[in-house]
This record gives C-alpha cells, structure tokens and sequence, in this order.
C-alpha cells in the first residue's frame, strides 16, 4: 500500500501536453461490431430450430418421450449427470443440431452474399463512376494519400453524382470504394478539403469500418426475413403458440439493430477522424473541414439514429484524443445485452454435440468462452484504454457506470433472448428473480476487470508496446468475462431445476467449482500481482507508444499497490477465518455424527469462501480503483490461508491429513471466493463511489495497517455471519432427513458427477493396460494393482463415508457403493493374477460382472424413481 | 420560369462564363454536370439530405448547378432586353447579340482589343446590370441559398457580363 511516486525529471520537460494515441488500441466497438454479428447470427440458430420443429417435431418429441420412459432423465439433468437419456436422444439432437446451424448458416450465407452484390447495387443507385481521365490529378492526389495510409490500390476512388455533396466509402471486402461528391473530386488541390476528407474515408477503410460496418448491417438484411417466418407459419398454420413471447422479442430486436448500428457507426467516425488527423496538417486541418460539416439533428428519434456524431462533439476529439477513451453506461449495457442474448441460443445448439460423450455440460463452456473474449474486447479493453489514457495524465477513471450498464446488459438480455421464445430452453429463467444475481454478478466481473486494468495501467511504462497492453486486456479480460458468463448461465439453470438446495450443492461441487475455474482464478491472481511485484522506476516516462507525435512525458505520481501488503491483505483475512473456526469448534463442540461432521467441513468452505470475497472490500477502501484487481489476488491468498488453518485445526483434534482433503476443501473456497469477489464487488464499489471525496493517506506506510485492520474486521464479522447463516448455505442431516427430494438433487449434483466420472477412468484405464502389446502379463497385473486399484478404493472409502439421511437415498447409495466394491474386487483378481487366469479367476469374474450390472441396474432404476418421485 | 424553359445554348454559355471566373476548377465535369441538371434540376438543387454511413458529415455542393438555375431567368431577361432594344425580332439574331454580352475573355485584360475576328463585345448598362443582379439575386433566394450566398452568385453572374464603364 506504499505510493507509487514517479519523479519528474526538471531538466526534460515535455514540450507540449501530453496528446494520448488512442489508435494504438484496438476499437472496442470492433468487438461491439462483433457481437453484434454473432447475435444476429444466432437469431437464424432460433429459425433453424423453429425449421426443425416444424418439419420433425413430432418425431423428435416421439424420441425424447420414448428415452424418457426407457431411461429416465431430462435435457437438465443432463446437465449435472451423464445420462443414458443424453446417449439416447442423441440421434434425435443431432438432426436438431443440424437443421438449427442450417438456419445461421443460412443467415450468414445470404450476408456474403448480400456483401458482394451491394457494392454493384450502390453503383447502380447512386450513379457512381469512375474518376474520368480529366480528374487524373484528382486520381493521383488520391493514390498518394491511400499509399501513405497503408491501403495502396485496394481502394479506388468514384465520382458521384451532381447531386451528392458528401463523401462515403463501400465495397466488398478488398475491393473497396470511396464515393467522392463532384465538389470534392474537382478541388483535389484545396489541401483544406481534399486530403482531410479522403483520409478520413480511407482511415474507415483502414479501420475495417466498411467491412463490419456493412457486415453486421447485411446480416441483419439477411436476417429481417427469416425472421418473419415463424409469423407467417403461424398465420396460415392457426398455431399462433409462439407468437405471444416471439413478435415482441423480434420487434425489439430490431429496435436494438437500428440503435446500435447507428451508435456504433457514430462510434466510428471519431476513430476516423483522429486517423486522418495524422496528415501532414495534424489534427487542426480535420477539425477545419469538420467545422463545416452538417451537424446531425440531436432531438428526438433522429438524434438517436444520427450516423454521425455533432460537430462539436468531433472536434472535442480532436482537440483532445482521450475523449474518445470515456467509457460510459450504454457501452456496457449493448455488450452484455447482446452476449447474453446470444448464450442461450448457443447452448442450445450446441448441447446435443456433447451428449455422446457424456459432456453437455461443456455446451456452457463453449459458449462462455465464444462470447467472453468479445464481451472482453468490447467492455474490458474499452476500460483498461480509459484507464491508461488517464493514469498517464494523473487521472483516473470510476468504472462503475459502465458495470452497471453491464449488469442491467446482462439481466435484459437473457430476459429478452430469442432462446426464451416458447421453443426450448436450455438456460433456466423459470425463476426470473436469479437473473439479478448473474446481473450484479455482471457488475462485479466489470468493476474485476476494470481493477486489472488500473493496475496494469501502472506497470505501463515497463510494457514493450501497445500490443502487449492490449494483448492482456483482451486475454485477462476473456478470462473473466467468460467465468461470468458460463457461471451465471450454469448458476441459474441449477437454481432452476433444484432451487437453492441444488444450486449450493453444484456451488461446492464440480458442476459450478471445477478445477479450471480454480486454475482460472489463480491465473488472475498471478496477473494481479505481476504489476504490483515489477512496478516502474521513480523516473519513468509515459511509454513512447502511449504518445502521438513522441515527447518526454513523465510518468506521473500516484499511489498505487504493492505485492506484499496485498498479499498481507489475504493473509490476514483468512487468518480470521482460521482463528473464527478454531472458536465455533471450541464453542460448539465436537460435531455428532458424520452427517454433522460433513456439514460443518461444508459451512467451513463456505466460510473460508466468502472472507476471500470480503478482501474486496478491504482492498477497495484503501486501493479504491485498484481494489477490485488487488483483490483478484488477496481473495485466493485468503482462500489458501483459510484452508491451511482448517487443515491445522482438523489434524490437531485427530482428523488425518491427506491430499485428498486438501483439493476437496481449497477448490471450492479459492472458486467461490472468486465468486464472492464478484457479488460483495458492486456493493463496494458503490460505497466507495459515496465516499469517492475523501482523500486518501498519501504514503503506503500509514495506509497498509488501516488496510489490515479492515481486512481482519471484515473477515471476522462475515466469518461469523456465515457461520450464522450456515443453515441456509448447508443442508444438515436433520433437514436432509426430511427432505428426500433435496436429498436425492444433491446426491446427483454432487455424488453422481464423483462416481462415474471415477468409474469411467479407471475403466478406461483398466482396458488400456490390459490390451497393451506391448507389456507381458505379469506387467499388466502389476499395472492393474499400481493404477486402477488405488483409486477405486478411495473412491469407495469416500463413499461408504459419506453421511445420507433419508432411506430412499441410503438404498440407492448402497447400490452404486456395492457395484463398485465388485469392480474392486474384479480389478484385484486380476491385480492378483499376475497375467494368468485360473478357472477359479475367471469365475470369479464373472460372478462379480455380473454383480456389479444388478447393481448398477438397481442403482440406475432407483435414481430414476426418485428423480420422477411427486 | 425554370431552366430548362430558357435557351439551353445561351445558358450553358452564361454558366461557363461566370465559372470560368468564379470556380473555374468545376469547368472539367461541366458537361455531365449541366446533363444531369437539365434531366432532373431540382434532383441536382435539391438531393434527398442524407446522413452517409461511413461518410464525412460533409454537405459540399458543385456551383455550376446553382449558376444554371441563376442563369436560366438571367437569359430571359437579356434575350427581352436586348430584342426590344435592338428592335429585332429574329431570335438567332438576338441570341448572337446576346452571346456578345458574355464577358467571355476572362483571361483578357481589361481594355485590351479583341482578337482578329473576334465581334466586338456589347456591354450592358450600368442600370441593366443592376436588374441582372436583381433578378439573379431573386432567383437565387428562391433556390433557398443564404443571404451570403445568394449575393455572391449574383455578383458573379453580373461579373460574367459586359458592362459599360
């Protein structure tokens, strides 16, 4: 928490102020442009599917019923389980698929198509031409400013006709056009207006303006139609079902291109004009020409739909390039509004694609990870250029709008997604009210990533170039951008299915805390600390590639994070909840039972988990816009922390200490630690927001114990609020008991995942080392004994453990704890066989086989009865 | 009167004169500039205002079409004047007579002879040119330019005209 101050070098000022090169970055609005594109193209994954369903309905609804009554099971609790209802539908879902990606494919196809025909058909309607061999000048002044801007023949000047008095660009991809007004063509030798003019025509080719510009306008041409379809098939079919939730959404929508394209091409030009601003005239020869232009209309509708910003407005711009970099609500809300539009319209093409491997649940990784790098691109890098642009004039930037466009983005669209239009869903909104927590979740990863970028921001002047810097906001924003998603998305479609009871129990398991998302979290908190841990010298300049036209900038002083009291931070929040365990077990007692004993390991974790989220808290008081990074740090150290004290105290009072434990416990604190961060991240924000006129202390010295002292009591209170509360985060035996039906959810979100994916690894495993060529007999054996047995027995050592409370789920758990002790026992006759089977061995085989199947069926029908019990 | 109700020959010739000296640049695209103003006049005058996707903002206008307009009741005016001051009544008469009033020799000196074969110049009055510029400046009001404007073109149409000293 010291400050990081940056000397000013008195003998080297800068000769002018500082005059940022925001062009270096990449546009945010090309990732908005993007998603945009995507989204549409998603809207023919709903007709595809609409298609599908009108043509195979009935078949495909006659498949589902059939698996359904042979297998039990449902596309959700596919979900959470590797079902033999997924294997079954499988054929089915992937006609589904088939026809579904046939509608985008459609939409998109048309688009190219509609890409390469509209130039003809702009030259046709607007009566453009060639420059004529009179205007060769006119040609050659032109070929000189596309060569220095990089362009040299892929873009041909044409003369419009009399009556068009402004310039515009066009044309298929490599074959671009720049329309030029007569009035122009003729004065290519007024410096004034010819060259400005055409190198912000040939800046919107240069920034692929036309391209996506044309692109994502195209697509929704191609796409206007088709969604009509489900109208017109209604109407004359008399199945007006889906018209009440479609027409609206569909009218929205395009509302939604018809803002958005305008705002993004508004977005455009200022880009455009900063790039033509790098004419030998500089920015002043731009703004003269843009002082003449026609200001758009700003009342009403029209101002809304303006293609180009105003006049004053531009010039702004360019006068002070960092205007552009202001990121504000809107920006937030059409990123996120169009990604979560978007996802569920994905996951449910996508989903059958996973079934015959047993991993529908990869669906939502998929299109978590589809979406987050462009959600990245649009709202992260938009921030961390913003942040940048102001750190290096001493400034700074309140993230906070643009989170709560994001959120509010979030929420709408996932209400508003064509996926929700009565033909299917894959992600849950049965309870609409889950849709706040993945909306100030939203909130929270923007306010995450805006934090990274205030701290990378600081190791700015150490970065070797611009790309690197945008290179980590794009990846390091992707990374949280896409855990949002795919969580919020999982999160909700649990809750759905099983309300709380459920979505804690997937919350602890690997349903929403996976390994990757463990590995995930501590990779940001590695980026997190890699600024703090190389900050740059005393004397350091703005980075030459952060300043138009060069200069000797210094880097000016403001306080910043340091490794060690961040890491303190954490340290001492999860030495808190260390030390609040050790109490609630002195005070407590020892647990009663294993049922007890499971569920404090549980309210332990949950614990542990949301200190780690508390350093949030702690971090942003002392860091304001830094503590959301810091915490991306603090939040695991204080997970890692937490779960040592808890190992310490299990083994004191006789518990045994094993690896086992150990990932059982930190996986599910360091990843709802993360999510902690993410949901305590608004309400921070929003107090620190309040408090954003007070002044912080100026030296780190005196603000790293108040930092501490924040930590510890914020840890403590939140430790004993948990554990208050643990009822409603944990379900204990007594409840468990009562409740079959939350019991047996439970079991499959949380038992079922363990014991075949187990089960399908050491099988596999087992029939790998067994028909390896390569090894003889007695090395098969050895094998068997060394790898497959090992595991097993843990596996069901762990579950003959494992507290079950009702009667119906104790028998179903028998069953799958006695098929599998028969796999153990079949893997050890081989084990023991040394590569030759007796006549005994063998029997013995087959009489455990054929145990294991009754078991494994028992288990199966079980399952089924409970999942379809009233 | 619109334009393409005056002489069509007289006009251009008037536009080309008061360009050659007010925007000389436009001469180069004069003839397919005057072509699609005579096919469609208020098309060229009057374009459909269009906020360009990927364009400048800008709203620059060619001259020659608004020196056509200006130049169609400019023509009638002088066809009049001259026939009733020449008392001739054979139109190709009057036109040449007409056409003897365009400053033509933009490049020639004030005061210098024309060239062998060349007709001497008629020249208006001072009075008659400052009805020219009331009807220029009228006409141009109607086309809706500005105040500013609208007395520049009419400048310009006087300045392509041969009046007495």
């Amino acid at each position: 928490m010291a400050s990081s101050t940056s000397g000013v070098d008195p003998e080297t000022p800068a000769a002018e102020p500082l005059r940022p090169d925001v062009l270096g970055y990449p546009s945010p609005t090309t990732a908005r442009y993007l998603i945009f594109a995507v989204a549409l193209l998603a809207s023919g994954l709903f007709i595809g599917n609409f298609v599908h369903n009108w043509a195979f309905g009935d078949r495909w609804q006659a498949t589902v019923a059939t698996c359904e009554a042979e297998h039990g099971g449902s596309f959700v609790t596919s979900l959470l389980q590797n079902d033999d209802f997924s294997r079954c539908v499988a054929g089915a879902e992937a006609t589904r698929v088939a026809v579904t990606v046939a509608g985008a494919v459609v939409v998109g196809a048309l688009a190219v198509l509609l890409l390469y025909v509209a130039p003809l058909v702009v030259v046709r309607r607007r009566a453009l031409r060639p420059l004529p061999d009179r205007l060769g000048d006119a040609q050659e002044r032109f070929a000189a400013l596309a060569a220095d801007a990089g362009l040299g023949r892929r873009v041909r000047p044409m003369l419009g006709p009399a009556g068009q008095r402004d310039a515009f660009s066009f044309g298929a991809p490599g074959r671009y056009r720049v329309a030029l007004p007569p009035a122009v063509a003729v004065r290519f030798r007024d410096a004034a207006t010819f060259d400005p003019l055409v190198a912000h025509e040939l800046a919107h080719v240069a920034h692929r303006d036309v391209a996506l510009a044309w692109l994502a306008r195209l697509v929704w041409l191609a796409l206007a139609p088709v969604l009509a379809l489900p109208i017109v098939v209604g109407v004359l079919t008399g199945d007006t079902s889906i018209l009440g939730t479609y027409w609206w959404r569909v009218a929205l929508l395009a509302v939604v291109v018809a803002l958005l394209s305008s705002e993004l091409l508004r977005s455009r030009e200022y880009g455009a004009d900063l790039r033509a601003a790098r004419l030998p005239g500089g920015w002043r020869t731009v703004a003269g020409l843009v002082r003449r232009a026609r200001s758009p209309e700003r009342s009403g509708w029209r101002a809304v739909l303006a293609r180009h910003p105003t006049t004053e407005e531009r010039l702004s711009v360019l006068e002070d390039p960092a205007v552009v970099t202001r990121t504000g609500f809107a920006d937030g809300l059409t990123g996120a509004f169009l990604a979560a539009l978007t996802l569920p319209l994905i996951v449910a093409t996508v989903r059958p694609l996973f079934a015959p491997v047993d991993r529908t649940a990869l669906a939502y990784v998929l299109g978590a990870w589809l979406l987050g790098p462009l959600l990245a691109g649009s709202i992260g890098l938009g921030l961390w250029r913003a942040v940048l642009v102001a750190r290096a004039r001493g400034g700074g930037v309140t993230a906070l709008p643009v989170a709560l466009g994001a959120g509010l983005g979030i929420v709408l669209g996932q209400a508003v997604s064509l996926q929700q239009a009565g033909l299917g869903r894959a992600v849950g909104l049965a309870q609409p009210a889950w849709l706040l927590v993945s909306g100030l979740a939203a909130v929270g990863a923007t306010l995450v990533a805006a934090g990274l970028g205030h701290l990378w921001a600081e190791w700015a002047p150490r970065l070797p170039g611009v790309r690197v810097a945008w290179v980590a906001a794009v990846l390091l924003g992707s990374m949280v951008f896409s855990s949002l998603l795919w969580s919020t998305t999982v999160f909700q479609t649990v809750a759905d299915l099983g309300g709380w009871s459920l979505a804690r129990a997937a919350l602890m398991q690997q349903p929403l805390a996976p390994w990757w998302m463990f590995w995930l979290v501590l990779c940001l908190a590695v980026a997190a600390a890699l600024p703090m841990a190389a900050r740059p010298p005393a004397d350091a300049t703005v980075p030459d590639w952060l300043v138009e036209g060069g200069g000797r900038h210094p880097w000016p002083a403001a306080p910043s994070t340091r490794l060690v009291p961040a890491l303190a931070v954490g340290a001492v929040a999860g030495g808190t909840a260390s030390s609040a365990l050790a109490l609630f077990r002195a005070v407590q007692g020892a647990a009663v039972g294993p049922a007890e004993t499971y569920a404090r390991v549980l309210a332990y974790d949950w614990m542990v988990a949301v200190v780690a989220g508390t350093t949030v808290a702690a971090a942003t008081m002392v860091h304001r816009a830094q503590g959301a990074g810091t915490a991306l740090l603090a939040g695991p150290v204080a997970a890692l922390v937490g779960t040592v004290g808890f190992l310490v105290l299990s083994t004191s009072l006789g518990g045994s200490l094993d690896w086992l434990l150990f990932t059982t416990f930190v996986r599910p604190a360091v990843v709802l630690g993360f999510y902690a961060t993410l949901l305590l991240g608004p309400v921070v924000a929003v107090v620190s927001y309040a408090a954003r006129g007070r002044p912080l202390p100026a030296r780190g010295s005196s603000r790293l114990p108040a930092a501490l002292l924040v930590a510890a009591l914020l840890a403590g209170v939140m430790s004993a609020g948990t554990l208050a509360v643990r009822s409603v985060l944990v379900q204990d035996a007594a409840a468990a008991v009562s409740s079959t039906a939350g019991e047996a959810s439970a079991y499959e979100s949380e038992v079922v995942p363990r014991i075949t994916g187990t089960y399908t690894e050491v099988s596999t495993l087992a029939q790998r080392i067994w028909e390896d060529p390569a090894a003889d007999g007695p090395a098969r054996a050895a094998a068997i004994g060394s790898q497959v047995v090992p595991p097993l027995e843990d596996l069901v050592h762990e579950l003959e453990q494992r507290p079950v409370g009702s009667a119906e789920v104790a028998r179903m758990h028998e069953e799958a704890v006695t098929a599998l002790q028969a796999a153990l026992g079949r893997y050890r006759v081989l084990a023991a066989s040394e590569g030759t089977l007796t006549r005994d061995d063998v029997a013995d085989l087959q009489r455990l086989q054929e145990e294991e199947a009754r078991r494994w069926r028992e288990w199966g029908r079980l399952r089924q009865e409970l999942a379809t019990a009233p | 009167m619109t334009a393409p109700d005056a002489d069509r020959d007289l006009l251009e010739e008037l536009a080309r004169t008061v360009l050659e000296h007010s925007a000389p640049e436009e001469l180069v695209i004069f003839e397919e500039t005057s072509e699609e103003y005579f096919r469609d006049p208020d098309g060229v005058l009057n374009p459909a205002r269009r906020d360009e996707a990927l364009g400048f903002g800008l709203d620059l206008a060619l001259l020659t079409p608004y020196v056509l307009a200006v130049a169609a009741p400019v023509v009638t005016f002088l066809l009049q004047t001259v026939a009733a001051a020449a008392k001739e009544e054979a139109t190709p008469r009057v036109k040449e007579l007409v056409r003897r009033l365009f400053n033509r020799a933009g490049d020639r000196s004030p005061g210098a002879a024309p060239d062998a074969g060349e007709k001497e110049p008629l020249a208006l009055t001072g009075e008659q040119a400052r009805e020219v510029r009331e009807v220029a400046l009228a006409r141009a009001k109607d086309l809706g330019l500005p105040a500013e404007q609208a007395r520049l073109l009419a400048d310009s149409v006087v300045g392509g005209l041969v009046v007495a000293a």
